[in-house]
C-alpha cells in the first residue's frame, strides 16, 4: 500500500497518454449538453440583422491554437453562415498566420473577399492600438493584410470607427484580448462583446458578463464541441471530449490513489510508534 | 506526407522529455524558439512597410520619421554605452499603454462590479436572493482577507477566514478549469499526432517506442 | 497622462495629439517585435563564437530564425512553403510543449493534492465539481455535478474573483499612477 504514494511519475504519464490516445482512435461518442452560455452566443449571433458589420479579433497564440482554435474556427463559420459583414483582425503577431489558417479551415459559403469579409492582419501595439483602432480605425491600419489601401475595399467605405461595428467576436487566449475590448470598446462606445477564454480564465470573466460588460464568456475546449453541434459542423471539438472526460477520471483516480497511500503511510508510521 | 512527416517527428521528439531529458528535446526546443522570433519579426517588417514605410515614401505623413528614430533608438540597449538611449522608447510603450489601460479600469473592474452586486439584495425573497447574499459576503470577505492594514482579529479575523474560504473555491475552480484545459491540449495533440498525421506518425511512434526500450533495456543491464 | 486626458476631455486638440500618439506607438511596437531576434542573435552567437557547451544547437536556432525572417519578408507569410515550415516546425511542436504542462499537473496533483485541512478539501471538491461539469462524463454518471458546478462557478466563485478584481485593479491603478510619476522604475531595469 505504501507503493501507492510513490508511483513513478512516468507510470502516470504513460497512463494519461495511453488513456487519450485510445480515446481519440475509438472515440465513445458520449452525449453532449449544450451549455447556457454556448446557446446565448449562438443566439445573439442568430439574431444579428442582415448585413450587420462584425469584428472578428483572432487573439490567440499558438499555445493557445490548440484549444482556442476549433472555437475561433465555429465561430467563423457561424458568422459566414449568417448575411454578415465581417472585419478579420488580430492584435498578437501570431494572430496573422491563425486568421489565415482559420480562413482555410471554414466554408466561405460562397462569400466575397471585399463585400463580405475582409482580413486586416496583425496590428501591433496591443490594447492601445485597440483603442485607437476604435476612435479612427484608419489612423491604426491603412491597408488590408494584402495591402490594398481600404478605401479601395467596398464594405470598409461605411466603417471608421467602433460606432460602426454591432459585436465584437474575440476568441483570445490573454492580453489585450477581452479585457481590452471590454476596457476600449464597450464602456466607451457600447459594443457587445462574445469571447471564448482557455476555461482557466473564464472564472475572471464572469463577474463581467454578470455585470453585463460581456455578452459571453465561453470556456474553449468544451464550448467548442457545443458550437460544432450547434451549427452542425463537427470538428477537432467534439473530438477531444471524450478524451477530456477519461482523462479528468484518471486525474482524480491518481489522486485518490495518493491521498489514500498518504493515508495508509501515516497510519503505518503511527502504528509503529 | 512532407508535413506530417515532419510534425510527427517533432511532436515525438518534444514527448521524449517524458521519458527524459535529452538531445532530440533540446534541438526541438531551440527550433521552435528560433522560429518564433524569426516569425515575430517577420510580420513586423510586413506591418512597417504598410504602417509607415508607404506613408513616407509617398509623401503622405513625414511624422512617422519620429517613431521609426525612436524604435531604432530600442536597440541601442543592446551597447554598453548608449543603452541610456532605449529608456525614451521604451517610456512612451509603457507610459501610454499604462493610461490607455487605467482610465478605464476603475469603471470596468471596480465600479461596474459594484453596481452589478448591489442590487443582488433586492432581489425578491428566494434563491436569487440567498445565491445575492452569497456573492455579497464573498466579496467583502474576500477584500477583507487581502486588507493587511488591520489586524485579523476579532471580526475582521472571522470575516478574514470566510475570505480565505471563499479564496480556496476560486482556486479549486481555477485549478479545475486548468486540468480541462490541459487535457485539452493533450488531446488536441493525439488528433494531430494519430489522424491527422496518420499513417507516417505510427511508424514514427513505433521507431520512438523501441529507441525507449532499447535505452531502458541498457540502464538495467548497466545496473 | 494624455491618454487618460483624451479619454475624460473633450478638446479636438487633446484627441489628436492623443491618436497620432497612439499610431506612434503602434509603429515603435512593431520594430520591437525584431528585438527578440537581436537578442537571439547577440547570445546564441557568442555561445557559437566561443564553441561552449551545446553551440551546435545554437547555431542551428540562429539559422532557422533568419531563414524565417527571411523566407517570411520575402516570400510573405501566406506562402504555401512558408506554411509547411511553420505549421510542422513551430504550431504542432509548440503545442506539444504546451502539453507538457498537462503532464506536469497530473503528477503534481497525485503528489501534492493531499487533502489535510479543510481548506485544501474546500479546494479540492469546488475542483471536483468544475472539472466534471466540464467534463461531457461528468453528467453521465451524476445530473447534479453540472448544477452544483454551475453554482460554484456562478456564486460563490464570482463573489471572491470580484473582491481579486477590485483589489487588483486598486492595485493596477497604484502601481499605473507611480510608473506615470516616475516613483516606479522597474520597467527600467532600474530599482
Amino acid at each position: 500500500m505504501r507503493a501507492l504514494e510513490r508511483i513513478d511519475r512516468r507510470i502516470i504519464y504513460l497512463t494519461l497518454i495511453v488513456i487519450v490516445a485510445i480515446m481519440t482512435l475509438t472515440p465513445a461518442g458520449l452525449p453532449l449538453l449544450i451549455s447556457r452560455e454556448t446557446r446565448l452566443a449562438y443566439d445573439t449571433i442568430e439574431k444579428l440583422p442582415a448585413g450587420a458589420q462584425i469584428l472578428y479579433s483572432l487573439d490567440l497564440d499558438i499555445m493557445g491554437w490548440l484549444q482556442g482554435g476549433p472555437q475561433a474556427i465555429a465561430f467563423l463559420q457561424h458568422l459566414l453562415n449568417r448575411p454578415l459583414k465581417i472585419v478579420l483582425i488580430g492584435w498578437r503577431p501570431d494572430s496573422e498566420f491563425l486568421i489565415l489558417k482559420t480562413l482555410t479551415s471554414v466554408d466561405l459559403k460562397g462569400k466575397k473577399y471585399g463585400v463580405d469579409y475582409v482580413n486586416l492582419g496583425f496590428v501591433a501595439g496591443g490594447e492601445t492600438a485597440m483603442a485607437g483602432f476604435a476612435a479612427d480605425l484608419r489612423k491604426v491600419v491603412r491597408t488590408d493584410y494584402g495591402g490594398t489601401n481600404l478605401d479601395e475595399i467596398p464594405m470598409m467605405k461605411t466603417i471608421t470607427s467602433a460606432k460602426d461595428f454591432s459585436l465584437v467576436v474575440c476568441p483570445n487566449t490573454g492580453e489585450p484580448g477581452a479585457l481590452g475590448f471590454i476596457r476600449q470598446w464597450r464602456i466607451p462606445y457600447n459594443v457587445p462583446i462574445i469571447t471564448s477564454q482557455p476555461p482557466m480564465t473564464v472564472p475572471e470573466f464572469v463577474p463581467h458578463v454578470q455585470a453585463g460588460t460581456l455578452v459571453a464568456a465561453l470556456p474553449a475546449i468544451r464550448s467548442s464541441a457545443e458550437y460544432e453541434l450547434l451549427i452542425k459542423k463537427p470538428g477537432l471539438g467534439i473530438a477531444a471530449q471524450d478524451a477530456v472526460s477519461l482523462g479528468t477520471l484518471a486525474l482524480l483516480a491518481f489522486i485518490v490513489i495518493g491521498n489514500i497511500g498518504t493515508v495508509w503511510a501515516s497510519k503505518s508510521g503511527a502504528n509503529r510508534k | 506526407m512532407i508535413g506530417a512527416l515532419i510534425t510527427s517527428v517533432m511532436v515525438v521528439m518534444v514527448w521524449s522529455w517524458l521519458y527524459r531529458h535529452n538531445i532530440f528535446f533540446s534541438f526541438a526546443e531551440h527550433t521552435i524558439v528560433g522560429i518564433a522570433a524569426g516569425y515575430a519579426m517577420a510580420v513586423g517588417i510586413g506591418n512597417l512597410q504598410k504602417l509607415a514605410y508607404e506613408p513616407i515614401v509617398k509623401g503622405t505623413d513625414y511624422s512617422l520619421l519620429f517613431p521609426i528614430v525612436f524604435g531604432v533608438l530600442l536597440f541601442s540597449r543592446f551597447s554598453r554605452v548608449g543603452s541610456w538611449l532605449a529608456s525614451y522608447p521604451l517610456a512612451l510603450i509603457i507610459g501610454t499603454g499604462t493610461g490607455v489601460a487605467m482610465r478605464v479600469i476603475i469603471d470596468a473592474q471596480v465600479v461596474r462590479q459594484i453596481i452589478a452586486t448591489i442590487p443582488l439584495l433586492a432581489k425578491p425573497v428566494g434563491l436569487d436572493l440567498f445565491n445575492g447574499v452569497i456573492i455579497v459576503v464573498t466579496l467583502v470577505t474576500t477584500v477583507v482577507f487581502f486588507l493587511y492594514s488591520a489586524e485579523h482579529k476579532g471580526l475582521v479575523g472571522r470575516a478574514a477566514r470566510i475570505g480565505k474560504f471563499a479564496v480556496f473555491v476560486v482556486l479549486g475552480n481555477l485549478y479545475g478549469s486548468a486540468i480541462s484545459t490541459r487535457i485539452g491540449h493533450v488531446a488536441g495533440q493525439m488528433v494531430v499526432l494519430l489522424i491527422e498525421s496518420a499513417p507516417v506518425s505510427f511508424g514514427i511512434v513505433a521507431i520512438a517506442v523501441a529507441a525507449i526500450l532499447v535505452d531502458i533495456l541498457r540502464r538495467r543491464s548497466k545496473q | 497622462m494624455l491618454m487618460i486626458a483624451d479619454y475624460f476631455l473633450t478638446f479636438s486638440g487633446v484627441k489628436a495629439l492623443a491618436t497620432t500618439v497612439q499610431r506612434w506607438v503602434v509603429v515603435i511596437s512593431t520594430i520591437a517585435l525584431a528585438l527578440g531576434v537581436a537578442n537571439i542573435t547577440i547570445l546564441h552567437g557568442r555561445i557559437v563564437l566561443k564553441r561552449r557547451g551545446k553551440w551546435y544547437l545554437s547555431l542551428w536556432q540562429i539559422f532557422i530564425m533568419w531563414l524565417i525572417v527571411v523566407m517570411g519578408s520575402v516570400l510573405t507569410t501566406a506562402h504555401p512553403l512558408f506554411r509547411l515550415l511553420f505549421d510542422n516546425m513551430y504550431l504542432n511542436p509548440y503545442n506539444t510543449i504546451v502539453t507538457l504542462l498537462c503532464f506536469s499537473t497530473f503528477a503534481a496533483g497525485y503528489r501534492a493534492l493531499k487533502i489535510r485541512t479543510l481548506e485544501t478539501a474546500v479546494f479540492f471538491v469546488s475542483a471536483l465539481f468544475l472539472m466534471l461539469m466540464l467534463a461531457p462524463i461528468g453528467e453521465i454518471i451524476w445530473a447534479g455535478f453540472p448544477i452544483i458546478g454551475r453554482w460554484v462557478a456562478d456564486v460563490p466563485s464570482v463573489g471572491s474573483m470580484r473582491g481579486l478584481m477590485i483589489g487588483a485593479a486598486v492595485g493596477l491603478v497604484a502601481v499605473g499612477l507611480k510608473t506615470l510619476l516616475g516613483l516606479e522604475r522597474g520597467w527600467l531595469g532600474r530599482e
